[in-house]
């Protein structure tokens, strides 16, 4: 309810404005990138177009952890799968965890939490077989 | 202009946390659909494969053998051609799903 609030809230402003100015100076044209609203940052908006970019990563690795197995892919996934949970888990945690105090505790957990998985799989990756290598090993079982 | 929209969404949380208001019976009483099911189902193993990456990668950091060493030992257990096929099936289900779903959302 909070989000729809905000998402109308902000729809409802540029339109007002918008027929204001075309009333005041209709001469004007507008070039340049829109406008997304009065005083609302771009963050939300670049953070799900970054957590598309790394789920098509993400979906891209998969073949090349099958086809090129190696210390490429097996860092890459480390990193995609790492960013790719931790925004998972971060979305999870906004929508339901409540008030000022635990959002912070959960979203403070959450860092210490994929920061530990990154590290792990670099650790893996470096004095292990490795990501690929250990998939197709546990699958020969 | 009035209150901003932050302020609005905070009051609105004031007062309604206040007023220590019953929840009213929603996922209880509503009619599952398809498309709330799989969305859940996408969130639940979104979830599971997350924590199964973190332990992976805390046991990596802990435990003091490597790799094909515990798999040795799992292959020494001799299990089940049967029951290995459910381990694995248990691993491959929710990663394919969430994976195909996924998909499903990005395009």
């Amino acid at each position: 309810v909070p989000a729809a609030l905000l998402g109308s809230a902000l729809l409802r402003r540029p339109a007002a404005l918008g027929a204001a100015a075309a009333r005041c100076a209709p001469a004007r044209d507008s070039h340049g990138p829109p406008r997304q609203g009065h005083g609302g940052s771009r963050a939300a908006s670049l953070h799900w177009t970054g957590e598309r970019a790394v789920s098509v990563l993400l979906l891209g690795l998969l073949p090349a952890a099958y086809l090129c197995p190696g210390p490429a892919v097996d860092y890459s996934l480390a990193a995609a799968l790492t960013l790719h949970g931790h925004w998972g888990l971060g979305q999870v945690i906004t929508d339901y965890v409540h008030g000022d105090v635990p959002i912070k505790v959960a979203n403070t957990g959450l860092y210490v939490l994929s920061a530990l998985t990154f590290a792990g799989l670099c650790h893996f990756n470096y004095h292990d077989v490795g990501i690929c290598k250990a998939v197709a090993m546990l699958w020969s079982l | 202009m009035g209150t901003t929209a932050r302020e609005e969404m905070s009051r609105f949380w004031e007062k309604n946390s206040h007023s220590n208001r019953p929840l009213s019976p929603h996922i209880t009483i509503y009619k599952w659909s398809l498309p709330m099911a799989m969305s859940i189902a996408h969130r639940g193993t979104g979830i599971a494969l997350s924590l199964g990456i973190s332990l992976f990668s805390v046991a990596a950091l802990l435990l003091p053998e490597h790799f094909p060493h515990y798999l040795a030992q799992v292959r020494a257990l001799s299990l089940g051609p049967a029951l290995l096929f459910s381990a694995k099936f248990l691993l491959a289900f929710p990663f394919s799903y969430h994976t195909w779903n996924g998909v499903r959302h990005l395009v």
